[in-house]
């Protein structure tokens, strides 16, 4: 039993690592919204808009029109 | 079955047709608006956002002069308090200048609307990032500044549906950031304290019942200590807080009441303690006794309980705070209705200088604008002044609101609204105050009357001795009123509340009794006990009870379209006994058309309605809307709007009116005549000039889909009753259709109030469901305000809640949902209570270990929060309520 006076010392300076990790997360602004992170992995993220020089030209084309 | 907009989910319905290949499909919008935004997002090859959307998006708004005032914050004095200026080294050679903003977005309804928004925004060129932040409804963007401006980065929001606003530095929404993340922190170090000092306690129970050592035992006794210490006093300091607060207020209260002996009684009763307060004493005590446990090496220790207290109760408070937010989240949109822009003619030291010398009030006004005209000479355009003082008018220079000061003169242009408070120096016009008084007539302003910001002017322009900008204006006191009940606190947290006062009673009594009695039976564990009594009485479950089921709530009624604002909502919609219907717009579509045209002259009908739609233009009203399928007018000027009874103009020097039989007929000085006969859902138009009457035109609304059905069943359970403006003939066929049998027509605003608060005499609790600006007074009266989703800010501002699909069943639905609340609600209260006072009786004779305490803590706690969670089946009988929890929301909208 007398290796818990190394692994508990251990164990509380991971416990502060951790809390120090969340704090810089939380005050870094990474739980600020906690509803669109969990689904936003879902979405196809490949960038087809500007893939496809037609529709950019279309899309500029409307913006100049639509303003 | 009718059909729905694909884009926003309201019913489609008249002639015209809206559609939109999305996906290879040809989807049906119902309305130009819905129909443009899905083509800009198809355009951009981010038709995805159909698929990946789980909440159908908000109707756009059809005034697009949103556009317009973007261009305001493209001046630099305007942009430089919102933008933030950061610098990059793109290469070692040069330092790019980028532009950072925060924007407040409406019409984020889910998670798909920040990808749909990221996508298209930063397609754009200049953009560097964009991200949203979809609970705070907000985006940050950062930008090229040489490439793009501001206003067509916030136009880009709008194509795609999305209405952004600058944020300033000190706004709610932030303020709202902030204590999100102290929550968070302190929930952070409660569960992982609550984490460790559990894994310890088992080693503990598991060392009581196996052996350890002593020197084990004392060393994980000391490591508890360690774990625990900063989650009471880092975590737990919010109720220590609230405690202290709290007893400085009975203390004071009570000296008050020992004062005056004669009302001891009565002040004493009236004196209220919190929840924090037992809470406080259980955290507090145990603690004390574990550390003095800890250092003797006897005892018990409550670490792993007091912990978990800490945690669960922190997580009760958070749950309410997220409640808290969204809700204030609602109003956060609709106060911005102020223009950012004025037109400035005199700076208040220039004016001073100028008219110092003026001695008489009564010629001053004149004067002074003829001074006016005199130093700045040269704009053609605000010749066209009533009083016809002002030959040649000075240029108007646009500047910030913000940058305007008392004694400044400012123009308002005809049909805008007022950015300040001030006093007519120079025109007459009638101004419409019903943002401020609920009053639907516009009042006459002349020279040297007082005008309130936020009023919308009428015909003619407006020059302004600026009085008060900003807070100091009324409107701003009005707005902070709507404020002030917006935080007020649900009846059912005061229930709680209520039940706190009871409860710190019996435990301290409890804890006293049982410290005497164990003191004098067996001295050496009477600590021990009380500390155990005070542990087991800790209101965990109590305090997590209400804010549950609320939070369940409101989630459930959103998912049905139905928007909460108010905090007090969902508990007054379980007592209401009346529904009253304001029949434009509520129980019909709302959308006019018109239907046949009476001529009364040789003109033909074609002409006619170009005339009407020349007046009609200028009107927001719902009966305009017919109009709007008239695209060739003459150009009307002089237009007044007569709010609820019609609209007169000047067309090629010819006034013209149109409007309800009754005032048309007055205007005109006109009589006899007879209008036609109506069918249902039909509202006769008179149209006349000042050489007389020249037409009818009838126009025609059509029900709701649904709103038949809709009625029927709320009929069942509630009272329902029809109050409407319009004539007698068309409301009695409306309420025929619907067999609605308690209706009143052709009542004004007033009458409406007057009888909402009849009703609310008489002991009943009514509901409002309105739209439109006539409805403002009555619904800031009613129990419950529900606006319709396409309602005028207005009407939205004072709405306690919004029905955003306009699909009427969602009341009934939205009833249900209330009233499964309020059951689990007392369910909830009940268990915890029984819990508690169980636990106390048991603990009282000693019978309560540590363990035992944190298990029977947990588990009630546990239990309250699982049946709150039984409220999201109640509307959905066909989904089980735990296959939302199992399944990703992308998979239902893919299985659906």
């Amino acid at each position: 039993m007398e290796s818990l006076y190394l692994l508990i010392p251990i164990s509380i300076i991971f416990i502060v690592i951790a809390l120090s990790l969340y704090f810089w997360a939380v005050n870094s602004g990474q739980y600020d919204d906690l509803d669109a992170e969990g689904e936003r992995l879902l979405f196809d993220n490949e960038d087809k808009a500007v893939a496809d020089p037609e529709k950019v030209a279309d899309k500029i084309d409307r913006e100049k029109i639509g303003d | 079955m009718t059909e729905l907009c694909y884009h926003c989910g309201q019913s489609v319905s008249g002639g015209a047709r809206f559609t939109a290949i999305i996906k290879d499909q040809e989807q049906t919008m119902c309305c130009p608006g819905c129909m443009a935004i899905a083509l800009a997002i198809t355009e951009g090859g981010l038709e995805n956002f159909y698929i990946y959307r789980s909440a159908l998006s908000l109707r756009p708004d059809t005034a697009s002069t949103a556009a317009d005032r973007f261009e305001a914050y493209d001046l630099p004095e305007l942009s430089a308090e919102f933008i933030q200026q950061i610098f990059v080294d793109s290469d070692a050679a040069n330092i790019k200048t980028l532009n950072k903003i925060t924007l407040n977005v409406n019409g984020i309804t889910c998670a798909a609307c920040a990808w749909l928004i990221e996508k298209h925004v930063s397609s754009l060129s200049g953009i560097e990032e964009v991200l949203v932040n979809i609970s705070g409804h907000r985006a940050t963007v950062v930008w090229q500044p040489q490439q793009i401006k501001l206003s067509q980065i916030l136009n880009a929001f709008l194509h795609i549906g999305y209405h952004a606003s600058p944020l300033g530095e000190q706004s709610q929404s932030l303020l709202r950031e902030q204590e999100n993340r102290r929550y968070l922190l302190k929930l952070g170090v409660a569960a992982i304290g609550m984490m460790q000092a559990g894994m310890l306690a088992i080693g503990l129970y598991a060392g009581a019942f196996e052996g350890i050592s002593e020197e084990i035992k004392n060393l994980l006794r000391w490591v508890s200590l360690i774990f625990a210490t900063p989650v009471i006093f880092y975590s737990g300091q919010i109720f220590f807080i609230k405690a202290w607060n709290n007893l400085k207020q009975v203390a004071n209260d009570f000296g008050q009441a020992l004062a005056d002996k004669a009302t001891f009684v009565d002040k004493v009763s009236t004196v209220k303690l919190v929840m924090d307060v037992p809470i406080s004493l259980a955290l507090l005590l145990a603690y004390l006794a574990s550390l003095y446990a800890t250092m003797t090496s006897g005892g018990d220790i409550y670490f792993e309980s007091i912990t978990m207290f800490v945690f669960f109760l922190l997580l009760g408070r958070y749950v309410e705070m997220r409640v808290r937010h969204r809700n204030e989240l609602l109003g956060d949109g609709f106060s911005q209705g102020l223009p950012i822009t004025a037109s400035l003619l005199a700076r208040a030291s220039e004016s001073k200088a100028t008219f110092s010398s003026l001695s008489s009030r009564a010629t001053g006004d004149r004067l002074q604008a003829s001074n006016l005209a005199n130093k700045k000479p040269g704009d053609p355009e605000s010749s066209s002044d009533a009083e016809g003082i002002n030959s040649d008018a000075t240029t108007p220079i646009e500047v910030p609101v913000k940058t305007l000061q008392q004694g400044d003169v400012i123009r308002v242009a005809a049909g805008a609204t007022l950015p300040c408070d001030g006093v007519v120096e120079e025109g007459a016009s009638t101004v419409s105050e019903a943002l401020l008084t609920g009053e639907q007539y516009p009042v006459n302003k002349r020279v040297g009357q007082a005008v309130c910001a936020g009023s919308i002017n009428g015909e003619n322009p407006l020059t302004i001795k600026v009085s008060a900008i900003g807070k100091e204006t009324r409107l701003s006191s009005i707005l902070s009123l709507v404020e002030r009940a917006q935080s007020e606190k649900p009846q059912q947290q005061a229930l709680a509340d209520q039940l706190a006062r009871v409860f710190v009673l019996v435990v301290l009594l409890s804890a006293l009794a049982t410290a005497v009695c164990w003191w004098v039976v067996a001295p050496e564990r009477a600590l021990w006990i009380v500390v155990s009594v005070l542990v087991v009485a800790c209101p965990c479950a109590l305090s997590l009870a209400t804010p549950a089921a609320l939070a369940v709530a409101s989630g459930e009624l959103r998912k049905h379209g139905f928007l909460v604002t108010r905090g007090h909502v969902i508990e007054t919609l379980a007592n209401i006994d009346s529904v009253v219907f304001d029949k434009t717009g509520t129980l019909t579509e709302g959308k006019m058309t018109i239907s046949s045209v009476h001529s009364l002259t040789d003109l033909c009908d074609n002409k006619l309605l170009r005339y009407a739609a020349a007046l009609e233009a200028y009107s927001k009203h719902p009966l305009a809307h017919a109009f709007k399928a008239v695209r060739v007018f003459p150009r009307a000027s002089n237009v007044c709007q007569h709010l609820g009874s019609g609209i007169t103009g000047t067309i090629d020097k010819v006034e013209f009116g149109i409007g309800h039989q009754a005032f048309i007929e007055k205007h005109f000085s006109l009589a006899g005549l007879d209008a036609p006969a109506l069918q249902s859902g039909q509202s006769c138009l008179l149209l006349a000039d000042s050489r007389g009457a020249m037409a009818w035109i009838i126009v025609q609304d059509q029900l709701r889909p649904g709103a038949n059905a809709a009625v029927s069943s709320l009929q069942r359970q509630l009272d329902v009753q029809l109050l409407s403006g319009d004539t007698q003939q068309v409301v009695a066929n409306i309420a025929h259709q619907l067999s609605i049998n308690n209706w009143q027509a052709a009542i004004t605003p007033d009458k409406k109030l007057q009888h909402i608060r009849e009703l609310q005499k008489s002991g009943r609790r009514v509901l409002m469901i309105g739209d439109g600006i006539n409805d403002v007074p009555v619904l800031s009266g009613a129990d419950i305000s529900v606006a319709i989703g396409d309602a005028s800010d207005l009407a939205r501002v004072h709405a306690d809640s919004i029905l955003i699909g306009g699909d009427l069943s969602a009341i009934l639905v939205a009833r249900t949902i209330a009233l499964q609340t309020r059951r689990i609600i007392r369910q909830n209260l009940a268990w915890a209570a029984c819990y508690n006072l169980l636990g106390i009786s048991f603990a009282v004779f000693g019978f309560v270990p540590p363990w035992a305490a944190a298990i029977g803590m947990s588990a009630s706690s546990i239990l309250v929060v699982l049946n709150a969670l039984r409220i999201r089946g109640t509307s959905s009988p066909s989904m089980a309520w735990y296959s939302r929890w199992f399944y990703p929301r992308k998979l239902l909208v893919a299985r659906n």
